[in-house]
């Protein structure tokens, strides 16, 4: 099952001049599909599970790579990460969000796709979550013209105190354009 | 231009945690234990001091009933993504307070994986925050769980004691040749000191094959759950699963490792070695704050 977050992932565009033509594409969901679980997970639970990390992973692309341009703040998205993790991801932040991109006048997503392995404890309670993610985007505007990147790898997710949270990554940047 | 990131990094506990132990079996045949201490590991930030021990218990039986024949002491930085193992021979005579001297690996069988913990605390000078202890049988079935290993030798040996041969440089092994390469010493010129950098080469073959397998869909979950009912542990489910996947995402590159130095002596007709506590202690300050052995064992 793969479920379409109905999340507007598609940038704004603050000032965009007359030369660059503005990202009136239609918006991109999230698709989220639960691959496989470790452990009892009934179906109503892998529902539950693609709607948080779902939710989890939209937050974290709409501020780390989506909104108004130009921009700042990207370090906001980094709220559903552990403490730890967001210490280590703002010193990664020009590779975990747009933010090297934040004179553009806009930036839009083209694919955003996670699967999403889980693991529960032997009672069937869940406990932890790995999305395998494939993210592309492409700026407009700025210093950079318009460039395509995209985004793979690993987000490591724990349930603690019923909510999810990024614990960790493992994730390859590509700002050639030549993410496939 | 392709960049990699990686925020968590750590080490050989994968082998326990990705492997996948028959949760049937009723002796314990991997132990991971908690030492008390008064510092809190989150698998997060920070280093955490792994003592991973191969026990010679018979298979069949509890792996502390036997010594420790492998003893490496590893530490892994979260932060930096750095890693350290270092060797400890088997055979070194040491003082145990209110028990007196023994050869080093006597104290899983008298006091269990926390003397371990604390002969080698007295030692390198570097406290252990967990135990991980495994036997013959454990060790065999977790090689062969995640696929043979590619194990690289310094030199060509043959041991027919393991019935084992072994060529100069790459060599693939699976649950039984990675076992009898772990025990292997006679043929080696240097005995328990080469068998020891041996158990290092087996653990970056580990961990070249975690992460050879990371991007498998559910490989880390499907080993945690086999872990979860397999492995004796304190850890609660959530500090297994954050503790493998940090396993998985291990740079080797910045994995340096070294054997301690001892030298040979009789003791009651036994032969032992006796410890450079000086230098032992120097190696431990050298990695006790970064993980990243800078000076190696050499005096």
């Amino acid at each position: 099952m793969a479920v379409g977050l109905g999340v507007m992932l598609v940038a704004g565009c603050a000032d965009s001049s007359p030369s660059e033509p503005p990202a009136t594409a239609a918006p991109v969901a999230l698709e989220v599909e639960v691959a496989s679980c470790a452990g009892r997970v009934g179906q109503e639970e892998r529902i539950a599970l693609e709607g948080d990390v779902g939710d989890v992973l939209s937050a974290y692309v709409v501020d780390g790579f989506l909104g108004d341009y130009p921009r700042q703040g990207f370090v906001r998205a980094f709220d559903s990460f552990t403490g730890a993790a967001a210490a280590s991801a703002a010193r990664d932040i020009d590779l975990l969000t747009a933010s090297r991109f934040a004179r553009s006048s806009s930036v839009r997503a083209t694919r955003l796709q996670a699967r999403i392995s889980c693991l529960a404890d032997d009672r069937g309670d869940l406990v932890g979550a790995t999305a395998q993610v494939a993210f592309d985007f492409q700026a407009r505007g700025g210093d950079t013209g318009t460039q395509p990147f995209g985004l793979r790898g690993r987000y490591m997710l724990v349930r603690e105190g019923g909510e999810w949270a990024v614990f960790g990554y493992d994730v390859a940047r590509d700002d050639s354009g030549g993410s496939g | 231009m392709r960049r990699v990131v990686r925020s968590v990094v750590v080490l050989l506990l994968g082998l326990a945690l990705l492997g996948l132990p028959d949760p049937a079996r009723q002796p314990i045949r991997l132990s991971l234990v908690r030492v008390e201490t008064a510092k809190a590991v989150d698998f997060e930030q920070g280093i955490v001091w792994v003592l991973v021990l191969g026990s010679d218990a018979p298979d069949g039986t509890d792996v502390m009933d036997g010594r420790a024949d492998a003893i490496q002491l590893v530490g892994i930085d979260f932060d930096q993504g750095a890693a350290v193992a270092v060797g400890v021979p088997r055979d070194l005579w040491v003082e145990t307070p209110g028990e007196g001297f023994d050869r080093i690996n006597a104290g899983l069988r008298s006091g269990g994986p926390e003397q371990m913990a604390r002969s080698v605390r007295r030692l390198v000078g570097v406290a252990p925050d967990f135990v991980l202890t495994t036997g013959f049988d454990g060790f065999e079935d977790m090689v062969d769980s995640i696929g043979p290993l590619t194990v690289r030798s310094t030199r060509a040996f043959e041991d027919p004691e393991e019935d084992l041969t072994v060529r100069r440089g790459l060599n693939s092994m699976d649950g039984q040749d990675a076992l009898g390469f772990a025990r292997a010493r006679v043929a080696l010129p240097r005995g328990d000191f080469d068998r020891s950098a041996n158990h290092q080469q087996l653990l970056r073959a580990a961990l070249r094959r975690l992460r050879a397998r990371e991007d498998v869909e559910g490989f880390v979950e499907r080993g945690v759950f086999a872990a979860i009912s397999g492995l004796d542990t304190e850890l609660s489910p959530a500090d297994l699963y954050r503790l493998a996947q940090a396993l998985t995402t291990i740079d080797l590159t910045r994995l340096t490792a070294c054997v301690l130095p001892g030298t040979p002596g009789v003791e009651s007709g036994a032969q032992v070695l006796y410890p450079d506590v000086t230098l032992s202690r120097r190696v431990g300050n050298d990695i006790r704050g970064d993980a990243e052995l800078d000076r190696g064992c050499s005096p």
